[in-house]
């Protein structure tokens, strides 16, 4: 009987012993295969991804209204614009979130798939763009923070870079200048098409001409604090292969879809439409909506630069859609006929503070007919407004425009540098350039010839270096609008125009994170603890604080 | 291979339960015919005695009748009964007693109740064990006590019942879930919940959607379907000592639950049923009461700004506004305005059991049947649980079979922390001549969002929230057991158990279009389809030589989970008259998995000597297909010991029982699947042409991670004295847990905002102490009041290198985070705070008279307790007992967003401080003609800022700069989180219980028990600290710690139980 019952045992313990152990190896490591995600991916997948998202995160671009259109006074008076950048607001969370948006997405994304299209010659073209998109994008990240990880960014996985570096501006420059000519030189028009680009659509050309003018975009960028070493390669950029964009057609803009206005949490994680258009019409735009700072409305205005109400309008919203523009009355013909003061918003001001003097609107009595429930005394109507065209969400994302090229050769010409043409020129198709670039990408009505002749002829380029500099930088600034990342940086690199602090609009009492314009914004905190070691050698050469007020490595203007 | 293996062994379950349902009405009928003889009848008289004299109120029952008296002050008794008929006598704490009545006087003398000496528990595997064997610490919960004060969630029923554990609900109601912490976190990134196995079978109790920081729903958990009413007694096994045996998914304790078998009774039907009436329990009632709706101490234009400011004028009444609608209202306060919005809610809790039993063969059904309908208008939940239980016995097997169906509708879970439509948040900052009665105009003519505070997508109208949008979800979980035990022979044991869970449920959320945030509409419907199996296999052997008792478990165990969710996100809604797919012109489509299984043998030697000494040794292996295959496999061992002293005093009556007890534990973990290697995957929208295609991974995978382990050790003390009328249970442990396998937050720069590593050592150190008392006992009068305390100290005493701190939480868009930071409490919490001087005082701008701020992170509290503790009381008389029970948690804190809220929109009471001289002092500057920030004015009046001005030598003023207050509080409440840090204790009643035993001499034969009861759960809070809100609010149900945002008042619940059984 005992034997038995051990025989028994021993069998069942044996079934169930070799039941539990025959998972093999391959069987476990198979359970362990996620069967909904890919091993895998093409490159050109991710380089859609990192194009699509340097303006369609709406997460990331929240910053842009909440700071760099503040700090390059181009808007003010929409609650978040003040609020932040207007008065001088420091905020952790709105200052980190181009840090927090752009590494783990796209500069991930363009890292692993540089590292998967390396030495294959069937990948040779895309890897080029993604290289060139990775200078691109980094140089949107240390132009914001300054010192910060490139060469080590992206390679948590890759590499086991944990603590990566935080490279000094100076050498994330140097590297910029290396990488972007090798990419460039290796772009092969027989080589393979880069399906993935919503920037030019894989035209191999186009993208050696971006990476050549990023070049001189960048020179440009370090012009006073190594100008050797940017004279060098911005000459060395003009004479490269493949050139620099040489009209409107190889402007470098991504292409965004039309997709449903929304603000809810989907809407954070799609990339596909101009998150910034949308942001700028407002995620409450009855109440919230993108006016236009006095610096910049007046600039405009005040030099007749025929783009005044084409950028800028007078609307009624109380009867517009939440979803879109449509029922959004505009008044400015009729403010511009009955000559009502025009009350763009000073620097640090709220579109209701001060309170604006207003009108009593005819159009609106009309409408008041039919609808009583309208309002006919204009008030905070009086202050201009974003014109509806930039408001799309498939208007364009700018990278580099031919616009921009000419405002840079005007410069270099300025500085003597070995360029082929004169600063007025230059200056004047950069001014021509950036006034079809409206109608071209936005809709807005043409400007004609003679618009712009007569714009020309009483904005002239000046006499001295300085009335020059000061005019091809205020009209790179006015380009520069939509590309809020562009507009900041060239004002703090050139110090044109010069802003003035909204304190001295009598705001000192509101600027809580003090009265000089802040020249970038402060790392992450928690980066004091994430990357403690790598965080505390940056600060040590910022003067061992992660202040907004310590000038980047180029900015010595 | 082995599915196929599974659902086999899943079927031959179901076959062989159905055969066995079948079997027993046939038994139950052949056993119906035995006849009745007529005896006559003597009367005894009798006298029943202990060992120190007569018993006053004993009860004496003829046994198998209802026939039954109680003794007199001299102890003595008469009854009618049966000649040759047998007496059962019961007293409180003596053993009852049985005498056959031979004669006509009878005298008995009780014996002691030893036994709770030889209290018997349900310890790991479902293995019966004499208490005093364990060499850990064990609370058993008897069923019982969940039955009359029921929550719809029965695992809230523990909190203040058992010493170091920590309850914790979110504001989501009845339908929400439930966080249960056993000594403290172990894990700092994961989710630190207890294992529950129900009679041997692990139960999946993950959450479907948390809450997270951005909001969203609590979808509830899988403890909500188990019926209070089938519970038999709940063990709670708090260290790895006791759990050990349960491998990886223990290492945050055991809550073995085991239910009920058919009752030793042919037949019996019962009814229990619960009726509460559900109301607010915590109020917005400590708000200022002068100032009404506006800014700067005027009214709001056009009263569609600034709705949710208190910060005007006094609300004198004297004006009437125009509100969005048309509707003019005057302007004053509206008290309590908060409370209109919520209604009576109502629980009815029903359940018909049927249980028979005819010799060896056991069945059981319950049918359960739930319905809230909440406070929160159209928020409602109706749960169905159907439980079979059959067992039987065919010659040496025993056979054990459950089948569990629960179904459950939940319509319109309220949203919570930050959601756009969390209507707690949306109520509470409404200014307080805002009635919130007139947003009951929440759309226009077109069915159309109607603006009442310009859009802003922060502050939704809450009836549009509540009548517009909605979200449903249905759930329809079976949960399979069967077991077969093998009794070869005396010594020896085999047994089975294979068990399964299948579990599908289906969210579905609506936003209406024109809900601001939401404004072309949206749809998103969640599919769950869960399956868990589990299978073990155990065999014991137990002998006993002389005075030494042996016994050896060998088993093996196979776990698989096998999950699949599909979403599907609607936008862009263009067909406005049905929520349905089709109306929305954008779908997609996103789907996951999670498939894991482990393997595992073990191992166990119990070692008992004379009932004096008792030793165990127990050992694991886990093979874990999470890890990497050359690290999968982990083994650990525990040991744990008991010394029973009292037994070496033999009939000590002062030291009826004493045991001291040590134990020592490893437990090994491993992780989540797919996290050794990057995937890549593709965004869900569709970019005509192109492919939006990245890494999955969030967190940096890792091919070499290896098994956590867990090392614990514990010793404790048990005593029983003073004829056992005081018991007392002391516990000290000390757990560690080393180079736990970690999602650590990694910066951003790697591309990866987490990492899994190997890292960490977090320690858990404390005591815990139960004494159980009964202070009176006379006649038919007892008090019995039960106390349990637990001081846990949550240490965080490494992360990796370089690195202090990482966030487990945030309140991002005010840079406050809940984190662990090296040498602080688990759960610090973390943000900026005010720029102070040497001597501590706030340093203030003199520009702008507001205090300056270091954004730098700060530790400004701390989340975890410093004490809990509850305390049980229970009077009995006769058949009335009253049930009371208290729950104390003390010295965790809690960054109120809420209270933040009331101060930034002016409601809070400290707010009126400087306001009528500020406007006063404004009324003056404009008479003067000085326009507003000139340097020419200086205000008559204001708020002064409480801190010191920087002389700039070395020396400071105080501040004397007269600001506005509403200036003052903006500021402070988005850049000093110190401000709003509570002190989060509390001393909470859980529950009282009424109730009246039915004498069974009022029954015919029809009834046998009956009794009534009056209820109530979470009546009142008898004190906290924090204002307004329910100090148990939280922001989610994730780690649920430090963190709290307009929490929906919580539920206070008031009704009676009937019990029939018949």
């Amino acid at each position: 009987m005992k034997t038995n019952i051990r025989t028994y045992i021993l069998l069942l313990l044996t079934i169930f012993a070799v039941g539990v152990s025959s998972c093999s190896d391959s069987y476990m490591e198979n359970l362990n295969t996620d069967p909904s995600k890919a091993n895998s991916i093409d490159p050109n997948a991710q380089l859609t991804t990192a194009e699509l998202q340097t303006y369609g995160d709406l997460g990331m671009v929240e910053m842009y209204r909440n700071y760099h259109y503040a700090f390059a006074q181009q808007l003010m008076g929409c609650w978040n614009t003040t609020n932040f950048g207007g008065r001088h607001t420091i905020d952790n969370n709105e200052m980190s979130r181009m840090w927090i948006s752009f590494y783990p997405k796209a500069i991930k994304n363009l890292t692993d798939g540089i590292s998967r299209s390396n030495e294959n010659a069937s990948l040779s073209n895309v890897n080029g763009a993604l290289r060139i998109y990775r200078v691109y994008m980094l140089s949107l990240m240390t132009d914001v923070y300054g010192d910060a990880p490139c060469s080590e960014a992206g390679l948590g996985y890759i590499d086991g870079k944990f603590n990566p570096r935080y490279d000094t501006q100076e050498e994330i420059y140097t590297w910029f200048f290396k990488e972007l000519k090798e990419a460039s030189i290796a772009l092969n028009q027989s080589g393979d098409k880069i399906s993935g680009d919503v920037i030019y659509k894989g035209d191999v050309t186009k993208w050696k001409k971006l990476a050549n003018s990023l070049r001189l975009r960048y020179a440009m960028r370090i012009s006073d604090v190594a100008p050797e070493k940017a004279k060098q390669e911005f000459e060395d950029a003009l004479s490269a292969d493949g050139g620099i964009l040489a009209s409107a057609l190889d402007d470098a803009m991504i292409k965004y879809m039309e997709v449903p206005f929304s603000f809810g949490q989907e809407s954070y994680t799609d990339y596909r439409g101009n998150a910034l258009s949308k942001l700028l019409f407002g995620n409450d735009p009855a109440n919230n909506p993108s006016y236009l700072c006095s610096t910049f409305f007046n600039q405009m205005k005040n030099s007749g630069d025929p783009r005044t109400y084409r950028i800028a309008r007078f609307y009624y919203d109380g009867l517009m859609s939440s979803t879109s523009t449509n029922n959004r009355i505009d008044l400015t013909e009729e403010v511009l006929k009955k000559g009502v003061p025009m009350n763009p918003r000073d620097p640090g001001a709220f579109s209701w503070e001060p309170w604006p003097t207003g009108y009593e609107s005819d159009i609106l009595k009309e409408i008041a007919l039919t609808n009583p429930s309208v309002q006919t005394s204009m008030t905070r109507e009086t202050e201009p407004k974003l014109a509806n065209n930039f408001l799309k969400s498939d208007n364009p994302g700018v990278v580099i425009t031919y616009g921009e090229i000419n405002f840079l050769l005007a410069e270099a010409a300025l500085k003597g540098w070995n360029v082929s043409g004169t600063v007025a020129d230059f200056y004047a198709k950069g001014v021509r350039a950036s006034m079809n670039f409206l109608a071209d990408n936005y809709g807005c009505d043409k400007i004609t010839d003679a618009e712009f002749s007569t714009f020309i002829t009483n904005n002239g380029i000046g006499y001295t270096n300085e009335q020059k500099k000061a005019a091809i930088n205020t009209q790179a600034w006015i380009l520069h609008f939509t590309n809020p990342a562009e507009s900041w940086s060239n004002v703090r690199r050139s110090g044109f125009p010069r802003l003035k602090s909204p304190a001295e609009y009598g705001f000192a009492q509101f600027l809580t994170g003090g009265a000089d314009i802040p020249v970038r914004l402060s790392y992450p905190v928690l980066e004091s603890s994430y990357n403690k070691k790598s965080y505390d050698e940056a600060l040590s050469r910022m003067g061992g604080e992660n202040s907004w007020n310590s000038p980047l490595w180029w900015d010595v203007n | 291979m082995k599915e196929k293996v599974i659902s086999r062994t899943v079927l031959c379950g179901a076959m062989l339960l159905g055969i066995a349902t079948m079997a027993i009405p046939a038994v139950a009928f052949a056993q119906h015919t035995t006849t009745q003889n007529t005896v006559s009848q003597i009367k005894v008289a009798g006298t029943v005695k202990d060992e120190e004299g007569p018993v006053i109120g004993a009860s004496v029952l003829e046994k198998g009748s209802s026939n039954g008296t109680i003794t007199d002050v001299n102890g003595r008794f008469t009854l009618n009964v049966k000649a040759g008929g047998t007496l059962v006598i019961n007293y409180v704490g003596c053993k009852s007693a049985e005498v056959k009545v031979l004669s006509e006087s009878i005298s008995v003398t009780l014996k002691q109740d030893s036994r709770a000496l030889n209290e018997v528990v349900v310890t790991a595997l479902g293995i019966k064990r004499d208490r005093k064997a364990l060499g850990y610490g064990l609370e058993e919960v008897k069923g019982g006590v969940f039955e009359k004060a029921k929550e719809t969630n029965v695992i809230n029923s523990l909190a203040g019942r058992v010493a170091g554990l920590v309850v914790s609900q979110t504001a989501g109601g009845a339908s929400g879930s439930t966080r249960v912490i056993l000594r403290g976190s172990t894990e700092m990134t994961g989710n630190n919940q207890p294992l529950y196995v129900i009679d041997g079978v692990p139960l999946d109790n993950s959450n479907f959607g948390s809450a997270g920081t951005s909001g969203g729903y609590d979808l509830g958990d899988g403890i909500s379907s188990i019926n209070p009413d089938d519970i038999e007694s709940m063990s709670v096994l708090k260290g790895p000592a006791a759990s050990a045996l349960y491998g990886s998914r223990a290492s945050h304790g055991v809550i073995l639950i085991t239910t009920k078998k058919a009752r030793n009774e042919r037949y019996s039907v019962e009814y229990n049923g619960t009726l509460t009436v559900d109301n607010q329990l915590s109020k917005w009632n400590n708000i200022q009461q002068v100032y009404g709706m506006g800014s700067n101490g005027s009214y709001s234009i056009d009263a569609v700004s600034n709705t949710n400011k208190s910060w005007g004028p006094k609300a004198d009444g004297g004006n009437m506004l125009r509100y969005f609608d048309g509707t003019e209202h005057p302007y004053l306060i509206i008290p309590d305005n908060m409370s209109g919005f919520f209604r009576t809610g109502l629980t009815a809790n029903n359940t018909v059991t049927v249980s028979s039993n005819t010799g060896n063969t056991g069945l059981r059904f319950t049918l359960s049947d739930v319905r809230n309908k909440d406070i929160v208008p159209k928020s409602s939940l109706s749960r169905d649980i159907f439980n079979l239980r059959a067992n039987t016995t065919l010659k040496k097997v025993d056979f054990d079979f459950s089948v569990n169906y629960t179904h459950e509708d939940v319509q319109n879970r309220p949203a919570l922390g930050d959601s756009k439509s969390n209507i707690g948040k949306n109520l509470m900052t409404l200014a307080n001549t805002y009635n919130q009665a007139w947003l009951r105009t929440y759309q226009n003519e077109n069915g159309e969002y109607s603006n009442w505070n310009g859009m802003d997508p922060y502050n939704v109208n809450p009836y549009w929230d509540v009548y517009k949008n909605s979200n449903e979800s249905k759930k329809d979980l079976f949960r399979l057991h069967a077991s077969a035990v093998w009794n070869i022979g005396s010594h020896l044991k085999i047994k089975g158990t294979s068990g399964a869970e299948l579990n599908w449920f289906n969210f579905q959320d609506f936003k209406a279009p024109t809900t601001p945030g939401y404004e072309a509409g949206y749809l998103q419907n969640n599919q769950f389809q869960n399956k868990m199996y589990n299978f073990e296999l155990i065999a014991t052997y137990n002998n006993r030589w002389k005075d030494i008792d042996v016994t050896g478990t060998v088993g093996g165990n196979l776990y698989k989970i096998d999950k699949q969710t599909s979403i599907i996100t609607a936008q862009d809604m263009q067909i406005r008259d049905v929520v349905a797919l089709m109306s929305f012109n954008e779908t997609s489509l996103q789907e996951n998995t999670y498939r894991k299984q482990i393997n595992s043998v073990f191992g166990a030697v119990n070692l008992g000597w004379r009932n004096l000494v008792y030793l165990d040794a127990t050992i694991r292996g886990d093979k874990s297909s999470t890890l990497p295959v050359n690290n999968n496999t982990y083994v650990y061992p525990s040991v744990s010991g008991s010394f029973v002293f009292s037994e070496l005093v033999k009939h000590n009556d002062v030291l009826p029982y004493g045991k001291i007890r040590m134990s020592w534990a490893q437990v090994g973990s491993d992780t989540d699947p797919y996290k050794l290697g990057l995937v890549y995957s593709k965004s869900k929208f569709t970019y005509p042409g192109y492919t939006i295609g990245y890494i999955d991974n969030e967190v940096i995978p890792n091919k070499d991670l290896k098994p956590t382990k867990t090392n614990s050790f514990e010793v404790g003390f048990e005593t029983k004295f003073l004829k056992q009328r005081i018991g007392l249970d002391f516990t000290y442990y000390n757990q560690i847990s080393r180079n736990q396998i970690m999602g650590m937050a990694s910066t951003w720069a790697t591309g990866y905002p987490y990492r899994l590593i190997n890292a960490g050592e977090i320690q858990n150190q404390g005591i815990e102490v139960t004494l159980n008392t009964r202070p009176v006992q006379v006649g038919d009068f007892s008090w019995d009041l039960n106390f349990n305390f637990s001081k846990n100290n949550n240490k965080v005493r490494k992360l990796t290198d370089n690195m202090d701190m990482f966030e487990l939480e945030k309140a991002s868009w005010l840079d406050v985070q809940v984190a662990a930071k090296v040498g602080e409490n688990f759960g610090s919490i973390i943000g900026p705070d005010f720029k102070r001087n040497t001597d501590g005082n706030i340093l203030i701008d003199p520009a702008t008279g507001l205090p300056t701020y270091d954004k730098s992170n700060h530790v400004l509290g701390n989340a975890s307790w410093d004490w809990t503790g509850g305390i049980n009381t229970t009077f009995k008389y006769k058949n009335i007992g009253l049930t009371a029970l208290f729950d104390v948690k003390v010295g965790a804190d809690l960054y109120s967003m809420s209270q933040r809220a009331a101060y930034e929109s002016g409601k809070s009471m400290a707010t009126l401080d400087g306001r009528e001289a500020w406007y006063k002092s404004e009324e003056e500057r404009q008479a003067a003609g000085i326009t507003k920030g000139s340097a020419l004015w200086n205000p008559t009046g204001g708020f002064v800022s409480p801190g010191v001005i920087d002389n700039g030598d070395g020396t400071y003023r105080p501040n004397d700069i007269k600001i506005n207050p509403e200036t003052y509080w903006m500021s402070v409440s988005r850049n000093a989180p110190a401000m709003f840090i509570y002190d989060n204790s509390y001393v909470k009643c859980r529950e009282i219980t009424l109730s009246y035993q039915f004498p069974k001499k009022w029954f015919g034969k029809f009834i046998q028990d009956m009794s009534f009861s009056l209820v109530a759960r979470n009546p009142f809070i008898v004190w906290k600290s924090i204002p307004n809100i329910d100090p148990d609010s939280n922001y989610n149900n994730t780690t649920g710690m430090g963190l709290e945002y307009g929490s929906l008042p919580s539920r206070k619940s008031y009704g009676f139980n009937l019990y029939v059984k018949f």
